[in-house]
């Protein structure tokens, strides 16, 4: 069962075009993070589900309600994190979790106070003396106190320290046991060691979506040995990207790995390869690799 | 209503400082509007000043800005709100706001309107009907809109940029639409309560829609846009939506007639001499003044003129709407006094052309009569108010009356030692079925001048009984014969 679905999702701001045709769906316990290069349509995917922002075209679908429908029913099972979120600055810590506390009914105040604790927030200061990374945290404390359903993160890492954003992961983790969790991050290594499913946006396009495994079993970086420098067959096999020569070494990314049929694909291709070298990429390289790509196909 | 509570008491705690100051506000203002008369205000200018200031700015844009950050607490326009992804009920966050402000504007201000009355002698339940109309008139027509330009901006500095551009483009149009400005009809004109009606029913169905709009779903620039048509309707006077005849027609139309007025008829009398002392005629323009006798009103009642115009046939069979000036007197006798512009007159003068009057009247019935002695006082004239005056102080020659919300329709004031009934300084004769008249103050004043010696005086006190309307044909009439 998916906890969000968008059909045909486009979000247009007078002649920009931040999101265009996006089908996605998020199955219920994952970890989903949604990736990209800046101005992807990140954000406004996210304002869109939350109904915060009204979709151009398409529908979508959020908890099995239709995102423009959300009512306070949905949103109580609903924690919303995002980095330029205005948190009421007036309110103390303490101040904040007791407001929110009577519109949610499973508040739970022992979790509240377990996750106060565990983020090592000042309860009796103000949100508007606190660091951007303390606010972060206390958005998130009471964002989680409730046990939400479904938990939406835009860029909540942006511009932390790594130990915060530890505390942060670390509580997030506790937490997403029964629990869907949506994150959009430039942090790749971050989301990398604890992100179940992934979406790549780019230019308001939904170029892939899957998950985490499949998708570090379909890239890898080929790099090819040969005698003299290599002449580029044409046309160019389609999946393999940004292709870069270096004397007599062939460097590219194969998007479509697969172990059983690549190797025999390479040889075919280049008959004069000495020698083959097939390596697995971080999730941080697989993305530079995708907006190189992009960027050369613009 | 669980929800809305907890609303307001954030907003209370959040709040506490400014609530404090606009109590301090409305309590000064409490305080200068029970010790005010307009007497005492000529003793004291300063206090005058005080309450002026108090009544006419200070109050109000200490409850805009009060009004203001209420909303701000939640704020409408905008995507990266706080809010809006927690399980707020929208009616709850309304009830909230609204709540917040009858707790610490309206009731206030109430108790603030009762103690004000009981200081001027005034008892604040004698009239409950006039009292609750002037709060809820406060509430609908003043604060519900200050929170509906809230509902739309993000800060009181861009209210107040909202409040310069409307000014600046009331200005703008007033000069751009001068010259038309005769055909529209605004407060301070007989019938002009309706026109006040309209404008009050636009202010409020546009505040609730703004409300409602960004409350539900935070359509921030559909509201934006409402508030902006409602501006230029506004801006524009209605008065194109709202002409002077439909003006009296409705309020025929809306105010029961008690009295049988088929026996008045206007029939036109050229014999009547010459018109009432007017002020001289432009260079370009020449006065022309047609008197129209009045008959068969019944005794015991006045007609008096509401609006007259004329149209004239011109010759080549055009017609032609005079602009409006209009005098009255003797008492049965009216004249259409009209400037009419120096070429056109040179062309018409010895031509005869026809004129069509509408003539729009209020018959005044029920007359009272009350004694006063001059001097002293304050006394209490049933119908009038507290009048008072003091033959010794600053200003020998005016005497002051104040009554709780509104003033009696139509007043006159006979001295001794003048042979004549005077009205009111600057009478507004205010037909409205309204207990109050909008206003922040509940006490409305008014004066007369007074003769030197004049040591009584009798009011004399009349209540509208039908408004009517005539329509008078004259076939054939030279200008040069009429003209002044």
């Amino acid at each position: 069962m998916s906890v969000v679905r968008t059909r045909e999702l486009s979000k247009s701001f007078r002649h920009t075009h931040a999101v265009e045709k996006l089908n996605l769906e998020i199955p219920e316990g994952s970890i989903f993070a949604l990736v990209g290069p800046n101005g992807a349509g990140k954000t406004t995917t996210i304002k869109t589900l939350m109904n915060i922002l009204r979709p151009s075209a398409g529908t979508a679908e959020v908890l099995g309600t239709n995102s423009r429908r959300l009512g306070p029913a949905e949103f109580s099972q609903i924690g919303y994190v995002s980095e330029n979120q205005e948190l009421p600055l007036w309110m103390t810590v303490d101040y904040l979790m007791s407001w929110l506390k009577p519109f949610y009914p499973d508040w739970d105040n022992a979790w509240a106070e377990e996750l106060l604790r565990q983020l090592d927030l000042p309860r009796g200061r103000r949100l508007q003396e606190l660091s951007r990374g303390m606010r972060i945290k206390a958005a998130l404390a009471s964002s989680l106190a409730y046990h939400p359903k479904l938990i939406v993160l835009d860029e909540p890492f942006a511009g932390l320290d790594s130990l915060v954003r530890d505390e942060l992961i670390e509580a997030l983790l506790e937490r997403c046991a029964d629990a869907t969790v949506m994150i959009s991050s430039h942090d790749l290594a971050e989301i990398e060691t604890f992100s179940s499913h992934i979406g790549y946006l780019e230019g308001g396009c939904l170029r892939f979506s899957e998950e985490m495994s499949s998708l570090a079993a379909r890239f890898r970086e080929i790099e090819i040995t040969f005698d003299e420098p290599p002449a580029l067959p044409a046309p160019w096999p389609q999946g393999w990207l940004n292709p870069t020569t270096s004397a007599a070494v062939l460097r590219f990314v194969d998007s479509q790995f697969n172990a059983d049929s690549t190797p025999a694909e390479i040889r075919q291709v280049f008959p004069s390869a000495r020698g083959v070298s097939i390596n697995p990429m971080p999730l941080r390289a697989i993305f530079v690799s995708l907006a190189k790509s992009a960027r050369k196909a613009a | 209503m669980r929800q809305a509570w907890h609303i307001f008491l954030k907003d209370v705690r959040r709040l506490r400082y400014e609530v404090i100051v606009i109590l301090a506000l409305t309590a000064a203002y409490a305080w200068s509007q029970a010790h005010w008369s307009p007497l005492y205000s000529m003793r004291n200018g300063r206090l005058n000043q005080i309450a002026n200031m108090l009544r006419g700015f200070l109050l109000p844009m200490a409850w805009w800005y009060l009004a203001s950050l209420a909303v701000y607490g939640e704020p409408l326009p905008g995507d990266r709100q706080f809010w809006v992804t927690r399980p707020y009920r929208w009616t709850s966050l309304l009830g909230a706001k609204l709540l917040f402000i009858v707790a610490f504007v309206s009731f206030p201000l109430l108790l603030a309107d009762c103690l004000i009355l009981i200081l001027q002698g005034f008892h604040p339940w004698a009239n409950p009907g006039g009292l609750l109309w002037h709060e809820v008139a406060v509430f609908a027509i003043l604060l519900l809109p200050m929170i509906a330009v809230a509902c739309i901006t993000t800060s009181f500095a861009r209210v107040v940029l909202v409040g310069l551009a409307t000014i600046v483009s009331i200005v703008v149009l007033a000069i751009v639409l001068g010259p038309y400005a005769h055909t529209m009809i605004g407060f301070g004109v007989e019938g002009g309560w309706i026109w006040g009606a309209l404008v009050c029913l636009v202010l409020l169905s546009t505040a609730l829609a703004i409300m409602i709009l960004q409350y539900r779903a935070r359509r921030t620039g559909v509201s934006r846009l409402i508030f902006v048509c409602a501006a230029a309707v506004l801006v524009l006077r209605g008065g194109r939506i709202l002409p002077r005849d439909t003006t009296f027609a409705l309020q025929s139309c809306l105010v029961k007639s008690r009295i049988d007025t088929s026996s008045i008829t206007a029939v036109f009398s050229p014999g009547s001499g010459p018109p009432p002392a007017v002020s001289p005629a432009p260079h370009d323009a020449v006065r022309v003044s047609l008197p129209v006798c009045l008959y068969g009103v019944p005794s015991g009642t006045t007609a008096v003129l509401d609006a007259m115009w004329a149209e004239l046939t011109l010759p080549n069979g055009n017609p032609l709407k005079t602009s409006l000036f209009f005098g009255q007197d003797p008492p049965d006798t009216v004249w259409h006094d009209t400037l009419v512009e120096r070429s056109v007159f040179e062309r018409l003068k010895s031509t005869p052309v026809r004129l069509h009057l509408t003539i729009h009247l209020t018959v005044l019935g029920n007359p009272h009569t009350e004694g006063v002695p001059l001097g002293g006082g304050p006394y209490r004239v049933p119908g009038v108010g507290l009048c008072e005056f003091d033959p010794r102080g600053p200003d020998r020659s005016t005497l002051s009356c104040r009554a709780p919300f509104r003033q009696p329709v139509y007043v006159l004031a006979r001295f001794d030692r003048f042979d004549k009934e005077v009205p009111r300084e600057q009478q507004r004769v205010d037909y409205s079925p309204y207990p109050a008249d909008f206003g922040i103050s509940p006490i409305s004043d008014s004066s007369w001048p007074v003769p030197t010696g004049a040591t009584t005086l009798a009011f004399t006190t009349m209540k509208p009984l039908a408004h009517i309307r005539r329509e008078l044909d004259i076939p054939k009439v030279q200008l040069a014969e009429f003209a002044y």
